[in-house]
């Protein structure tokens, strides 16, 4: 499904990742973990393709297909989805606006038929339960003046309406209040389907509480310092990063 | 001005039309006078700063010829049909009246849309005491030549308490020409506690140049409301001046949304006296340009009288290598206390070579007053550009999407739904580009 073969990439001048190495299979769910400044975002905005992020070396495939040499919108309409730490509040567009745009761009490049108005507005109303929005949102403008909760729940619900391949979260419980954590993780664990691939980026273990991850991989200085499973991550809970970063350096 | 001009000025202010009061050839002289004390504004004058005037003053300062009737049919066949909500509607061609296209619903008889000559009878007491008093006498030089070179007009009058079941339209269609000037004119009186809502379009023939200089004056009565729609959508080498001036009386309310979208210069110079107690105003207004057009806004609002208010909002999207100014001055004179302004200037800008001037201006002679204001210039944010495109929308529908998120405010409180329907989808089309259906359907869904 995903691999990722001695990525380093670079924002501006400064090397963020160097040397990331790292496969996913189709229905696995591996936690990313590390300390601040490790690459984890980078990471993810990498394999998003936003404008300005370097890739100096390295391959990434998806699916069989070079991730690298597709636009951003045509990754999401391969089934790439990245979950923002911090949703882009976009004034002036409804959510249904902006979700029907979305739903029907990625349909159509995958062959499947446009939604109606009515099919378009039953999907909208299954998925928005599902993260236990409001009946409102439909009609209030993406992300304007949401609640940090609201927020995430609205990339969750995003995701579920645009069914990707792969999802990659980023530190989706940042800001998050311990109700709000389990409602975006219900809805995370709803959409685990045995073939959905998901990266869940996270500095805490209490996420993997919750979304309880296959694998587990630690990013230190860019790289992937240790891969292993759940206990991984509890040792991490127990120990924090520095002994992983001394035997990085070393 | 040369000799042969100034003769021929003479004789047009002096001659007069057949059958027309004392007052009005005399008014005509006024008009001529002050446009010989005044002359053309130069870059001096802050309104005019950024127009380049000799592409202007090479159009002489005379009328253009009539159009022959070849010239006529071209026009009218642009003047299209009248839009749903429409109650009354008039086509005026290089500002003449043409009578055989009128239409007009069995609402309120009582409200009379006529052209100059038959108005002169009917309303004759509001054009003696207002006709060129409330914009040209007021204004710069164009808008005394306007006065000057005064031909037909539109009137309109509403009665006390009167209102149409609808909005009124008036179609100006300019036929072009490559010499002299266009000075389409409607005067509006709307008395005590009346209603009107009037959409003034204009509109030319496509290939074709033409300098139109435009002027509409509106009386607004004692708790009077009158809404203006100005939308100045010309072909791209069609150059366009507009006065519009309005006087709002006790307890009036004035809402005025000018709306500039095509042409190669476009101005827009709008002057609102508040001068009774209680009259209000918003003036909203949109400019989208691209290519190389100019379009250009003044705007003057007048706190003359204590416990008046105002409010004006004016965007504008800059795109390709265009311009777009905005010039706004609110004035709170001595006696205007409990007065309360706010302005606000927003742009956004699409290129690199696209430029705007931005001006919020506030003049207050007294300490009593609320007054607010501010403009911004910006860009697209780059990563909500992102954030449409990782969910699939390409990169063109996504700023498509996000421009006309932008503007989408100026035209969604525009007051006559089928309008609001007809720019958003002129807007999707130039914003979106045809290259992205998926922002049109979007935006389509929008409205």
């Amino acid at each position: 499904m995903l691999e990722i073969d001695n990525l380093h990439a670079r924002v501006g001048d400064t090397p963020i990742l160097k040397g990331l190495t790292l496969t996913l299979r189709p229905g696995e769910v591996a936690a990313i973990m590390g300390p601040n400044g490790s690459g984890k975002s980078t990471l993810s905005y990498v394999l998003s393709g936003r404008p300005g992020y370097e890739v100096t070396e390295g391959t990434v495939r998806f699916d069989g297909q070079d991730l690298l040499a597709m636009e951003a919108d045509e990754r999401a309409r391969a089934g790439v989805f990245l979950a923002f730490q911090y949703p882009v509040e976009v004034p002036g567009v409804s959510n249904k606006v902006f979700l029907k745009a979305a739903v029907n761009a990625c349909r159509k490049a995958r062959g499947q038929g446009e939604l109606d108005a009515y099919e378009f507005l039953k999907l909208f109303e299954d998925k928005r339960k599902l993260v236990g929005m409001g009946k409102e949102l439909a009609s209030r403008e993406v992300n304007s003046g949401f609640s940090g909760g609201e927020k995430k729940r609205n990339e969750i619900l995003q995701m579920a309406m645009l069914d990707p391949k792969l999802a990659i979260l980023d530190e989706t419980d940042s800001g998050l209040d311990i109700d709000a954590l389990k409602a975006v993780s219900e809805g995370v664990n709803a959409l685990r389907d045995g073939e959905r691939a998901m990266l869940v980026i996270t500095h805490y273990q209490r996420l993997l509480d919750h979304i309880v991850p296959d694998t587990v991989h630690v990013l230190v200085d860019g790289r992937i310092a240790r891969t292993g499973g759940r206990e991984l991550a509890l040792e991490l809970e127990e120990r924090g990063y520095d002994w992983l970063k001394a035997e990085a350096a070393a | 001005m040369n000799a042969m001009h100034l003769m021929a000025a003479e004789l047009a202010g002096a001659s007069g039309r057949a059958g027309e009061p004392d007052w009005l050839r005399e008014r005509r002289g006024e008009g001529r006078a002050r446009f010989e004390a005044l002359g053309w504004p130069t870059r001096a004058d802050e309104a005019w700063r950024y127009v380049k005037m000799r592409e202007l003053v090479r159009w002489g300062e005379a009328s253009a010829p009539p159009p022959d009737a070849a010239a006529v049919e071209r026009a009218m066949a642009r003047a299209g049909t009248a839009l749903d909500g429409v109650a009354a509607r008039v086509v005026m061609v290089d500002g003449v009246v043409r009578a055989e296209a009128t239409t007009r619903d069995g609402s309120a008889p009582e409200v009379s849309v006529l052209p100059l000559g038959e108005a002169l009878s009917v309303v004759g007491d509001h054009l003696r005491s207002s006709l060129g008093r409330i914009a040209s006498l007021t204004g710069d030089g164009v808008a005394a030549l306007a006065l000057a070179e005064l031909g037909d007009a539109l009137v309109v009058h509403v009665p006390r308490g009167a209102a149409l079941s609808g909005a009124l339209e008036i179609v100006h269609v300019a036929t072009g020409g490559e010499a002299g000037l266009r000075f389409p004119r409607v005067f509006v009186a709307v008395d005590a506690t009346g209603e009107l809502t009037l959409i003034e379009r204009f509109i030319g023939v496509p290939e074709e140049a033409g300098f139109t200089a435009a002027t509409t004056e509106i009386l607004v009565g004692g708790d009077a409301t009158v809404r203006h729609v100005r939308l100045v959508d010309l072909p791209e080498a069609a150059l366009h001046n507009g006065h519009v001036g309005v006087r709002v009386g006790r307890g009036g309310s004035f809402t005025s949304y000018v709306l500039s979208l095509g042409g190669r210069l476009g101005r827009t110079e709008l002057t609102v006296d508040l001068a009774e107690p209680g009259a209000s105003c918003q003036l909203d207004g949109l400019y989208v340009a691209s290519g190389d057009s100019h379009f250009d806004h003044a705007t003057t609002i007048a706190h003359t009288s204590p416990h008046t208010t105002s409010g004006e909002t004016y965007k504008g999207v800059i795109g390709d290598a265009a311009t777009g100014t905005f010039f706004g001055r609110v004035l709170i004179r001595e006696g205007a206390v409990k007065s309360d302004t706010r302005q606000l200037n927003h742009n956004l800008l699409l290129s690199t070579e696209a430029r705007v001037h931005t001006r919020p201006q506030l003049e207050i002679d007294n300490d009593d007053v609320k007054a607010a204001h501010g403009s911004t210039v910006g860009q697209l944010d780059e990563m909500a550009v992102f954030y449409l495109r990782s969910r699939g929308i390409d990169e063109r529908s996504a700023r498509g999407l996000l421009t006309w998120a932008f503007a989408e405010e100026m035209v969604v409180r525009l007051p006559v739904p089928a309008l609001v329907r007809e720019l958003g989808r002129v807007l999707a089309a130039r914003l979106a580009s045809d290259a992205s259906p998926v922002a049109a359907a979007a935006i389509e869904e929008a409205l």
